[in-house]
Order: structure tokens, then C-alpha cells, then sequence
């Protein structure tokens, strides 16, 4: 790999190249999409060894993948003398530094981010500038005396009810990361881009703050709110005990809900990252408008905030030729239509974020009404136990012979053989998945979640006009699911005229080329891009397609 | 969820106790049995009629006995001064009395919940939270209009308790329009399923690997029935997972047949949770008999010579008043199987006094009647088996 500067620094937190899903495809994407700029690719991961080999084969318009941890590889627990040696050299410690002559500036800003609330841009910026000074040292935080301080405010004016013991640990599991990140050395690029707000978008806009480079931001799903629904079912966060409460059942009474000032101590702390980066962001990219509404609601200046969809390609060989059994058909542009049974595919990861579950409940529900030919197709490593329990559910069932599990496969190879494609999802951005599938005329059945409603019924009016390309359904709700297919199986002339608008509608909003064209501007604007660059082999890796599914 | 959880687990008193708990790294034995040795070895010089000179070589030895603790390097420094502490201020038996002490190690958990104590009565409610009762929003619409900590809260909370009620609202959530609602909720249920699963499938596994006790038996089966009752089995698998609570629950009385009215309790919670009243009535009725004539108060009386505890006697009595009313419920009124999974569906009526049904004390005779049916007033009632059509199985 060569070792030049890069345009374009693509900072990721936890997902390419060592993850497959829809986001490191995404960012697969660009990289293969500018063969003019060279990127390097920073991706901030948990602790060392959290993930196995890169999925993806790095491009070779990549000249750099730097990794950074949060966390460093736990150490075992020590004992007897080794302990008591340690225990020297913290006490040692604590008299150092608590030597220093001025007060650290990285602290002061931490000290205003968790205290001082939302603050204009300036104020933000000032803070960046505090954090992009790196002058304390994680001891200085973890035996200091003025981290002690800023502790003990931060327990009178934001946690008064929260044991003291308990934030002490909080207090260091927030801030070590963080101090971890600072102290990492400035990739040099001519611009950096971040993929999301969070401990990248920090990261981010302390390089850009110290390096005067500029950033743009783009988020897939939005960080904060992510990171929010974790904390509020996270149990490595204590609540006191059910009988804490004196016996009245507080804890569990719904009518005096206990909101947990840890909790609030954490989502506080993630969007306080967040504000920081869309205040250094010059730009900032988001996929829908839905996501758009929530960024300005926490924080992001409306003005710089443009919507850039996914796009996709369309095949040339669009499956546009005939009709079955359907009078009404009309003459041209008609998408072939497979015989019973409907072919179902389920694409993505098999994690619970997916809700794989509630699918497999529609299909079984459906399958009392129709004839299904399922298939769930992605990987299904990530998360073993939940594949196990989706997998032992079709086997209760009594299923396996209409639901397959058939792992990941290349996206040209999957949605020829499928009628339509579910998506079940609690969570999601904007699926490419519904993507490839309208390019393919393939309708869509997805929860309501990201911009999956504004993909299957239009974002604006006319986009509306195209006519819906799916189903709208709610989350978790196994019985809309199945209603939704049961219409697509026992109406072909609904399926095909529903795949047909999806095809129109990525035709017309979602075209991987403007999508890209958007991309280069931006990249162009932010002062990256060098024609001189000699890149071979870019687009031989595009057109083979490194990920898969 | 099971009373029996409820019982010792959330309503002990914290008691001050002392929490011994086996120290983690080995305790090196050569320092101590040095130690006792070289204190031994005084002590045997002091017998006798002991010169002055023995007398100082024996304190000599004594202090001698301190160097193997005090030079161990195995021993962080506070533990050499104890131990130390302890061989010098106790001749011979300081050093194993040391062993001992070092060996165990509280972890500071001085206070911990003491498994013996009673349930710490509830308090009655302060000021202040009478007045947030006041105030408080029911909390449906509290999930809609709170704000977002609130929400949460709340919803952390109903998974916290994840009974019927706390499903039933929940699912009530999921069609929300706010979509942040929806999928909190959804979550939420998507969780305790999760755990829910999670444990049963450990608890069949370890009933898989050997021969079954009744404890384990009881606690599956209980399982299996709180999450039917709660809302969280999988409906298309009511009827297997019924089966095998079923099975578990015979498990559990072949281990220990003393244990027959807690087993019949959670039989008859079963049968009512999958719509089988009837089921429910026989299960209770195998522990106890209703005596009494028609128009009075039964009194259940145990079957057999075992002694049936006050507490279960009243659950049984509850239970039984509610399999009597869901026997009696007329078609229309009665629910698919699907009904226990319905948010709809109310929660259980155990451990409400159903005043109604008490007042109809000749239904709770059904041994009386010889399962053919009873006259209440004018209304001639069929028997329990032939009232309702249940469409789920036959157990």
C-alpha cells in the first residue's frame, strides 16, 4: 500500500472493511466511485482484536487503513506482588500530576460539554479547540486532582442521585475513549469526511480543527438516537435495586417512571459528540428527509445540511419482457412474472437489529394462505446465538422446507430469482437492499423505520405519482407482514405494477451515478481531487464487485 | 409474574450479614506452617521447669516466627502485617487463625440480602408521591406525550416488569404513530422474548443432561407459564410449549409428590393461561376437595394427609374461582386461543376476590354435582367440559 497523503480521509467507527452491512458497502461504494481521489480509511474500533479479517478488499485508490481504539486489549487481573507494585505506582502518580503548572484545556472542555448544555457554533468550536489541545494524559484522568473535581461537579449538578461509585466508573468508561482518540496522530489527507457523528465525527473535527482541513459529515442512521435506544435497555447500567424504593414499587411503577442519571449522563455525552461535529462540518449529508428533521433537532444548522440518497445501478438487462396470465398487462416495459410460489427474500446481516424473528412469524403466518418459497440471504456469523434462535424457530415451526438459509451471496446473483423482498427491520438508514431490488422490479415490503416509507410511497409529490412501490408496515407486527404478502402472491398485476414504479422510482431519484456526481462536487468544494493521480485497477474492481451480501 | 420469585427474591429484607466468600488466588501455605512450627517449638521449650535462658530463647522463637510471614513474597504488604500482627499477638494459633482470616475475603459486601428474613412490609406512600400519583398521566398516555427520558423510562420499566399488563401495553405502543415509540417498544418485546427463550432453552438443557429434579422441572414449567401468561410465547407454538410445561410440571410432582398443591398451582395457572379452564379446575381438584352445600361458602379441604400451606391454599382458592368463571364463559364471549396473546386480553384474575363467584358457591361444588352441570336460580349451567369449545388442543 502506498504511503502518499490522501484526498479524502473517510473516517468510520466499527464498520469498513471489518463489517459487512449496508453502510461499509456504502462507503465501498465512494471509494470505488472516485478512482480519480486517493483515500485513506481511519476506523475507530472497540478494543483490539473486536474484529476478524477486513470484508472487503481495500480498493486501490485506498492508501491508508489506520485503525484507533477505544478501548486496549484487558489486561488479566493482577495479583499478589504485582498488585502491590501497582499500587505504588499509582500513588506515585498522583503526585505527579498533580504537579502541573496550568490547568488542562482538555478537561475544561469536557467540563463545559457535560455541564454547560447546547451552546451556539462558536462555542462548540471553542471546545474543539480545547479537545484538539490532547494536554491531559489519560493518568492525569484517571488519578488527577482536577479530574476528580470535574467528577464530583459533574455528580452535584447532573447526577446528585446517582451512587457516586457508580459514576466514578461511568465517568472514566466515557472519557478514556476519548483521550485514547485525541492522543491518536492526525492522518494527513486534503479534506476529511466523516461517516457518522459519535467517537469518528469527534475524531473527525479535532483533526480538521488542528489540521484547518475541512470536514464534511454524512450519517447513515443518526448516531445520537442509535446510541440512545442502546442506553435505555443497556443492564451494565445499575438501577438501584426493586427495593430501594421503600417498598412502594417505585422502580416498577409506571406512573413515577425513574429516568436513570447515568443514562442521562451517557445520551448527554453522545449528543455533545454530535453537536461538535456538525458544528466543524461543513458540510453535511444525510440520506432522507425524515433524518434531515432529526439532525436539525439536535443541533445541526439547517444551512448546511443536504440530502444525497443512495443510489444504485441500473442493470441493462432490466427484466422487462412479459407478463403472465394478466390481460391487463399493458404493452411494453412489463416485468416476467414467476409462477407460484411467491419467492420471498429476506437480505441483510441475521442480527436481532433486523428482526428476523417477526419475518420468519409473517412467512409462517402467510404460508397458511399462499405458497411462499423463502429465502434468507446474508451472513449470518455476527451474531451466532440469534441465528441459532431464528433458525431453531423455522425448525419449531415445521418450515424448513420453505424457508432457507442460504448465507451471503454477490448482489447480481440475488434478486433474479426473487418476486419480492422483505425487510423487518428496527432499525435502518436507507436500505440499499429495496434499492437493488426496485432496480431489479422487485417491490418491497419494510417497517416503517429511516426512509423506508418515503422509498416505497414517495418522498415529495411527484414522487408520489409513480405510484407505491411496496409495503409500508408497522415494526414488529408479523401480521401486516404477511397480510402485505399474501396481496403480493394472490395479485401479480399489483406485483408487477408495484415493481415497476420501484424500477421508475430509482430511475428517477436513486441513480448510484448522481448520487456519486453529488459526492465529487462535494469533494470537489472541500479542495480534494488531483487529475495527476494514476489509479489502475479501479474499475475492474467495480465492475467485479468486491463485497457481497 | 410467579409469586414464588416474588416471595424471595424482590420483597427480602436487606440484613446486615457477614458475607464470607472463598478468596480467588491461592493462599501460600509454607509462611503460616513455618510460623505455627517455630511457635510450637517455644512452647515446648516453656515446659518444665524453664531456666531464664530458655525462657529467652523461647520468646526469641516466638519472635522468630514472624520472619517466614513477614519475608513471604507471595503476600502483599497489608497481608504480611496482619498475618504478622497475628502470630505475634497469638502464640501457635495465630498463624493458622491468620490463614483463615486472609483466606476468605468479604468483597466489602458487608449488607446483603438475607434469604431467611421476612418480606419487608410495603410503606405507606409519602406525601410527595401521592401527589405525583395525583398528577401522573396514565401511563399510555404518558408514553405518547412524556418526553423522550420519560418514555424511555417508562418503558424500561414495563420490561422491568413484564407481566401481562406491561406486554399488553407494549403492544399497544407498537402502533403508535410516533415511530420512536414503536420501535422502543418493539425492542422491549423483542428483549424479554429473547430472555425468555434464552432461559428456557439453559433450563431444557440442563433437564436434557441428567436425571431431572423437582426444581428444575418446576422452575421451567413456571417459566414456560409466565411467559404464556405474560403475552411473550410464540403464538403459533401455544400448544407445544403447553405440552411440555405440561410435562415438566408431571416431572417435578414424580421428584417430590409432597410438593402436589405448588405443582397444582402452577398446572392450573397453565391451563387458564391456554384457555383450559376445565384442565385448571381437574389439576386443583387432584390437591384439594370442596366441601360444603350449595349456597354456602366451600371450604377446600386438602386430598391427601400432606399439609397444604395457608399461602397455597388461598392461591388455590383463587385459582379455582377464576378456572369456575372462565368455565362459565358463554361462547361469545369466549376467546380464541390467540386470546391469551392479544393485547386485548386482560391480565389474570388470580389473586382477585371474585365476590361474584364466591356468591355462586354452588359452582365451586363441582364434585358436588358430579360434573354434570348446576342449577343456578333459573339458569341450568352445563358442565365445565361442555361450555366452551377451546380450539387450541385437548391437554
Amino acid at each position: 500500500m502506498k504511503s502518499l497523503e490522501a484526498d479524502v480521509c473517510l473516517l468510520v467507527e466499527g464498520t469498513y472493511p471489518f463489517v459487512s452491512g449496508g453502510v461499509s458497502s456504502w462507503v465501498h461504494d465512494i471509494i470505488l466511485g472516485h478512482p480519480e481521489l486517493r483515500f485513506a480509511v481511519l476506523n475507530v474500533g472497540s478494543h483490539p482484536g473486536a474484529y476478524g479479517e477486513p470484508r472487503f478488499q481495500l480498493p486501490d485508490n485506498v492508501v491508508g487503513l489506520h485503525r484507533v481504539f477505544c478501548q486496549e486489549t484487558a489486561r488479566p487481573p493482577l495479583d499478589g506482588a504485582a498488585r502491590a507494585d501497582l499500587r505504588e505506582q499509582i500513588r506515585r502518580l498522583r503526585t505527579t500530576v498533580d504537579t502541573r503548572a496550568r490547568p488542562s484545556r482538555v478537561l475544561a472542555g469536557l467540563r463545559r460539554m457535560h455541564l454547560d448544555g447546547a451552546s451556539d457554533s462558536e462555542g462548540q468550536q471553542s471546545i474543539l479547540d480545547d479537545l484538539a489541545t490532547n494536554d491531559l494524559a489519560l493518568d492525569e484522568l484517571l488519578y488527577g486532582r482536577a479530574s476528580f473535581d470535574l467528577l464530583t461537579q459533574l455528580s452535584d449538578r447532573a447526577a446528585a442521585q446517582a451512587p457516586f461509585l457508580d459514576l466514578f466508573w461511568h465517568f472514566r468508561a466515557i472519557h478514556v475513549p476519548m483521550l485514547r482518540l485525541l492522543a491518536a496522530p492526525v492522518v494527513p489527507a486534503a479534506c476529511y469526511h466523516a461517516i457518522a457523528t459519535g467517537y469518528a465525527g469527534l475524531l473527525a473535527a479535532v483533526w480538521s480543527r488542528r489540521s484547518q482541513r475541512p470536514l464534511a459529515l454524512t450519517e447513515h442512521g443518526i448516531y445520537a438516537r442509535e446510541r440512545e435506544m442502546e442506553l435505555a435497555r443497556a443492564d451494565w447500567i445499575r438501577e438501584a435495586a426493586e427495593t430501594d424504593d421503600g417498598g412502594f414499587g417505585l422502580r416498577t411503577a409506571t406512573w413515577a417512571p425513574h429516568v436513570s442519571p447515568l443514562r442521562k449522563i451517557w445520551s448527554g455525552f453522545f449528543r455533545a459528540l454530535s453537536r461538535l461535529a456538525y458544528a466543524q462540518a461543513g458540510r453535511i449529508v444525510t440520506l432522507s428527509e425524515c433524518n434531515r428533521g432529526k439532525q436539525i433537532a439536535d443541533g445541526a444548522p439547517a444551512a448546511k445540511i443536504e440530502i444525497v440518497p443512495n443510489g444504485v445501478d441500473l442493470p441493462d438487462d432490466a427484466p422487462v419482457r412479459e407478463a403472465v396470465n394478466d390481460n391487463d398487462a399493458p404493452d411494453e416495459g412489463l416485468i416476467e412474472l414467476h409462477p407460484a410460489p411467491l419467492r420471498v427474500g429476506f437480505v441483510g446481516r441475521v442480527v436481532p437489529i433486523k428482526d428476523l424473528i417477526t419475518f420468519i412469524r409473517a412467512c409462517d403466518l402467510a404460508l397458511h394462505s399462499v405458497d411462499l418459497q423463502v429465502r434468507v440471504i446474508g451472513p449470518m456469523d455476527e451474531d451466532a446465538a440469534y441465528a441459532t434462535r431464528c433458525r431453531d424457530l423455522v425448525a419449531r415451526l415445521g418450515r424448513g422446507a420453505k424457508i432457507a438459509f442460504v448465507g451471503p451471496m454477490p448482489p447480481a446473483a440475488i434478486y433474479g430469482d426473487l418476486d419480492v423482498v422483505v425487510l423487518t427491520s428496527f432499525s435502518e438508514g436507507q436500505p440499499l437492499v429495496i434499492l437493488e431490488a426496485y432496480a431489479r422490479g422487485v417491490p418491497a415490503i419494510a417497517s416503517d423505520v429511516g426512509a423506508c416509507r418515503e422509498m416505497i410511497e414517495g418522498r415529495d409529490a411527484a414522487d408520489r405519482e409513480l405510484g407505491p412501490s411496496g409495503f409500508v408496515t408497522r415494526v414488529a407486527t408479523p401480521k401486516e407482514t404477511a397480510a402485505a404478502l399474501v396481496r403480493l402472491a394472490s395479485d401479480p398485476t399489483l406485483r408487477r405494477r408495484m415493481g415497476e414504479s420501484g424500477r421508475r422510482r430509482v430511475a428517477a431519484y436513486y441513480q448510484r451515478r448522481d448520487m456519486l456526481a453529488s459526492y465529487r462536487a462535494l469533494y470537489a468544494a472541500m479542495g480534494a481531487g488531483d487529475p495527476s493521480i494514476e489509479v489502475r485497477g479501479v474499475m475492474q474492481q467495480r465492475q467485479r464487485g468486491a463485497g457481497t451480501l | 409474574m410467579s409469586s414464588r420469585r416474588g416471595a424471595n427474591g424482590a420483597g427480602a429484607r436487606a440484613t446486615a450479614i457477614d458475607a464470607a466468600v472463598v478468596r480467588n488466588r491461592p493462599l501460600p501455605v509454607v509462611p503460616w506452617v513455618s510460623a505455627m512450627l517455630i511457635d510450637l517449638t517455644a512452647v515446648l521449650l516453656l515446659f518444665g521447669d524453664a531456666p531464664t535462658p530458655v525462657l529467652l530463647l523461647a520468646a526469641l522463637l516466638h519472635l522468630a516466627a514472624l520472619i517466614p510471614i513477614v519475608v513471604a513474597p507471595a503476600l502483599p504488604r497489608s497481608e504480611r502485617v496482619l498475618g504478622a500482627a497475628y502470630v505475634f499477638a497469638i502464640p501457635v494459633f495465630g498463624a493458622p487463625l491468620a490463614a483463615l482470616s486472609l483466606g476468605t475475603a468479604g468483597r466489602g459486601e458487608l449488607v446483603e440480602a438475607d434469604p431467611t428474613a421476612l418480606p419487608a412490609a410495603a410503606e405507606a406512600p409519602r406525601a410527595e408521591e401521592l401527589r405525583s400519583l395525583g398528577e401522573a398521566l396514565p401511563t399510555c398516555e404518558a408514553l405518547l406525550a412524556g418526553s423522550v427520558d420519560e418514555r424511555r423510562a417508562i418503558i424500561a420499566t414495563l420490561a422491568l416488569r413484564a407481566d401481562a399488563g406491561a406486554v399488553a401495553l407494549l403492544r399497544w405502543a407498537l402502533g403508535a404513530a410516533n415511530p420512536d415509540l414503536a420501535v422502543e417498544s418493539a425492542l422491549a418485546i423483542e428483549e424479554m422474548t429473547a430472555s425468555f427463550e434464552a432461559r428456557l432453552d439453559d433450563h431444557r438443557k440442563a433437564l436434557a443432561s441428567g436425571s431431572p429434579g423437582r426444581g428444575e422441572a418446576l422452575e421451567a414449567a413456571e417459566l414456560a407459564t409466565d411467559a404464556i401468561e405474560a403475552g411473550l410465547a410464540e403464538t403459533a407454538l401455544l400448544p407445544t410449549l403447553a405440552q411440555e410445561a405440561r410435562g415438566y410440571f408431571s416431572t417435578a410432582l414424580e421428584a417430590d409428590p409432597t410438593q402436589a398443591a405448588s405443582i397444582a398451582i402452577g398446572r392450573a395457572r397453565l391451563e387458564l393461561a391456554v384457555l383450559h379452564p376445565d384442565a385448571a379446575l381437574e389439576a386443583i381438584d387432584e390437591v384439594v376437595v370442596a366441601e360444603g352445600d350449595a349456597g354456602s361458602e366451600p371450604v377446600l379441604m386438602a386430598r391427601s394427609v400432606e399439609k397444604i400451606e395457608p399461602a397455597e391454599m388461598e392461591m388455590l382458592l383463587a385459582l379455582r374461582d377464576e378456572a369456575v368463571m372462565a368455565t362459565h364463559a358463554l361462547p361469545w364471549e369466549s376467546a380464541s386461543a390467540l386470546a391469551s396473546y392479544h393485547p386485548a386480553s386482560p391480565p389474570p384474575l388470580i389473586r382477585r376476590r371474585l365476590s361474584a363467584a364466591r356468591r355462586l358457591s354452588g359452582l365451586h361444588a363441582r364434585g358436588a354435582t358430579g360434573g354434570a352441570g348446576v342449577t343456578v336460580g333459573v339458569v341450568q349451567v352445563p358442565a365445565p367440559a361442555s361450555t366452551r369449545e377451546v380450539p387450541v388442543e385437548k391437554p
